[in-house]
């Protein structure tokens, strides 16, 4: 549970977010890549802590052209989706904090 | 894309414990890449740099306040602690304070044995042989020549220095393979 006691960066959220659009569908390192942004050094720490964390899970998928490797892929879990929410209704909370101020 | 072939090789070779499917993970990645082959394999290195760093943090700080230690005070442990008749009698100094250094420092990581023993052996020698043939240009105390023994040639007291160092590095990670072998026994 340690995850969910430190507020994830803006750019691990961004994968999470891009994970949760894919909804329950499997995304490769390569798609998260195009869809965030992020470069190949700061992508794989990212999806390796939030794979530690159970926020993230992961599996090994047949090539889909012959004499290519296996590919690994990705999907958020219900964890992941919990953090992403929390961090949006965090986020929420700060821009209303100074209206209910007055 | 040569160059990014072999950054990508050199990321991948030996990945730190716990990280070898991760290293899969981009490697497979890295050949289904259409363009910027070598911004892929830029980032997948300084990826494995960090998980390596990280791991080798405790080990890399030790090996640099080893070397820092021999480079600026071992002439003075030297003296302090080699009996004079022991010298006299032809044994060679440094090896008092190089032989538990890499045992030591070998104990705590045996998968680097030889890489401590080379590093332990050559930086000070090449910061003695700086500070010997360069005393003025830089401001550094001149050291005590403790690479003779005696009248010897130079290269025996420098061989002296690396069997030194290979054997406490050896010694250091025999030690630890046959205590974790006793424990694993238990």
């Amino acid at each position: 549970m340690a995850g969910l006691q430190r507020r994830p960066s803006e750019q691990t959220l961004q994968v999470l977010s891009a994970l949760q659009e894919a909804r329950r569908q499997w995304r490769y390192g390569l798609e998260i890549a195009a869809a965030t942004g992020l470069k190949s050094g700061s992508l794989y720490p990212i999806l390796a802590r939030l794979d530690e964390r159970g926020m993230v899970e992961s599996k090994w998928l047949e090539p889909e052209k012959a004499g290519r490797p296996a590919r690994h892929a990705y999907r958020i879990t219900a964890e992941g989706r919990a953090a992403v929410h929390e961090a949006q209704q965090q986020q929420r909370g700060i821009r209303l904090a100074p209206e209910g101020g007055h | 894309m040569a160059l990014a072939d072999w950054l990508m090789r050199t990321a991948t070779r030996s990945p730190p414990r716990g990280r070898e499917q991760w290293v899969e993970a981009m490697r497979a990645e890295y050949a289904s890449l259409a363009g910027d082959k070598f911004g892929w394999a830029l980032g997948c290195w300084t990826t494995m740099l960090g998980w390596r760093l990280r791991v080798d943090a405790i080990y890399l700080a030790l090996l640099a306040a080893a070397i820092v230690l021999l480079m600026t005070s071992l002439p003075f442990w030297v003296w302090v602690l080699v009996p004079r008749d022991l010298i006299h009698l032809g044994f060679y100094p440094p090896l008092v304070v190089l032989f538990p250094i890499c045992l030591l420092v070998s104990f705590y990581r045996p998968g680097h044995a030889y890489l401590t023993a080379l590093a332990i052996f050559l930086l000070p020698n090449i910061y003695e042989y700086i500070t010997m043939y360069a005393d003025g240009w830089f401001v550094a105390p001149h050291p005590e020549a403790r690479i003779t023994i005696h009248d010897a040639p130079q290269i025996v007291g420098l061989m002296a220095d690396l069997g030194g160092c290979l054997s406490g590095a050896l010694l250091g990670r025999a030690i630890r393979g046959a205590m974790q072998k006793s424990l694993n026994a238990c």
